[in-house]
């Protein structure tokens, strides 16, 4: 009995000593990844990519006003691969979308071109990972109509601005827009099921729990 | 051996340091959206060399506080990028070039950051521009030169609670 008031004093006192290490602080270290680092060792553990994890895509091809019109898709790659707690988990090259929210043509007059566009999300095997981020683009170089009439006369009225364009190679940079779990044992990656929550053997909670059932919905007509 | 009330009074006690120890845990840090970042480019940039989209290394110049305790000290790595560049052209256009910060990376915690994008044109006078195009209408003007230690005002993007503090 005594040795066992012991055992539970040394469990009970260990987050106090913690605790007063702690108070001496004055830097923030950011403690190790706690959902990153699998629960057990192996590639059998689900992977959490956490929000706002920075992605860098690259445009696969060229986008221009010329061709576009809002709500064209276009498509992306990963530039520099997402690592989570040491491990590949989207490798570079993976496809990404996005997905263009305005686009103005270049007109008459130098009118340059304006286009806006928004990333979707990173296609990983069947998961699609959604992310958050923009870009801009507007046509440059191509001076104003005043300028082109100056030095070419009335035929600098027929001047066109130039087009807004997402060049390929183009690095468009953005976010994980929300917490995903991953399981990245199937062929191919599916989203895992996110583990039940741990009851913990609290006394205050366990008679809710049980009377539970008892407050089980009952169907309107018969209230 | 033990009576058993002196058990209980011992269990007690136990319970009771516990208690206070619970309560004395560090709180998480929430670092609250709309936070200022003072911000530094780390290397020179140019319109010449730099690319749309290019990613650039940014460093903090202050530290970030909440409540005395330092969040994010001075002289950690963000990431910026080029979000406008404009090459210098003919008949005296200047370059231009555009940068914003990205992020902020504190260990596996990233801190989004947005805010004021540090913008540089090549500088060449207007009179200049005007007698140089008259006189030679292959007159360029400058690239843009954005030199190291350039300051850019970050803010957190988004509210983040931090774990505990823990010594280093």
């Amino acid at each position: 009995m005594i040795f066992k008031c012991f055992a539970a004093a040394v469990v009970v006192l260990s987050p106090v000593a913690a605790s007063a290490q702690s108070e001496t602080a004055s830097v923030y270290m950011p403690a190790p990844p706690v959902v990153a680092a699998p629960a057990v060792p192996g590639a059998a553990s689900p992977v959490m990519i956490r929000r706002d994890t920075p992605v860098v895509l690259m445009a696969v091809s060229e986008v221009s006003t010329a061709d576009v019109t809002p709500g064209t898709k276009f498509r992306l790659r990963v530039q520099q691969p997402v690592v989570v707690g040491g491990r590949t988990i989207i490798p570079v090259g993976t496809p990404a979308f996005g997905v263009v929210m305005t686009a103005s043509d270049s007109g008459g007059l130098g009118k340059s071109g304006k286009m806006t566009a928004r990333l979707l999300n990173i296609q990983l095997g069947n998961v699609e990972i959604p992310l958050e981020g923009d870009t801009s683009a507007k046509g440059t170089g191509a001076g104003s109509a005043g300028v082109a009439i100056l030095f070419t006369g009335w035929a600098g009225l027929f001047h066109r601005g130039n087009n807004a364009k997402i060049k390929a190679g183009e690095l468009v940079s953005g976010f994980i827009a929300d917490d995903v779990l991953l399981d990245m044992t199937t062929t191919p990656i599916r989203r895992a099921v996110a583990p039940a929550p741990v009851v913990t053997p609290d006394a205050t909670q366990a008679p809710a729990a049980i009377s539970e059932p008892a407050a089980a919905p009952v169907p309107a007509g018969r209230r | 051996m033990m009576s058993r009330p002196r058990i209980r009074h011992a269990v007690a006690l136990l319970l009771g340091v516990a208690a206070t120890g619970v309560a004395g845990a560090p709180q998480p840090l929430v670092l609250q959206s709309g936070t200022i970042v003072h911000l530094e480019t780390a290397a020179p940039l140019s319109s010449k060399t730099s690319v749309k989209g290019d990613l650039v290394v940014l460093r903090t110049t202050d530290d970030v506080r909440i409540a005395e305790q330092i969040v994010i000290p001075r002289g950690t790595a963000a990431t910026g990028q080029v979000t406008d560049v404009r090459a210098k052209g003919a008949m005296g256009m200047s370059g231009r070039l555009v940068v914003r910060p990205l992020f902020l990376k504190l260990g596996e915690l990233t801190v989004r950051l947005s805010g004021e994008q540090a913008q540089v044109k090549g500088s060449v006078t207007a009179g200049a521009v005007a007698g140089m195009a008259l006189l030679t209408p292959g007159f360029t003007g400058r690239s843009a030169a954005m030199p190291a230690g350039t300051q850019i005002l970050g803010y957190v993007e988004r509210t983040i609670s931090m774990d505990a503090p823990v010594a280093r």
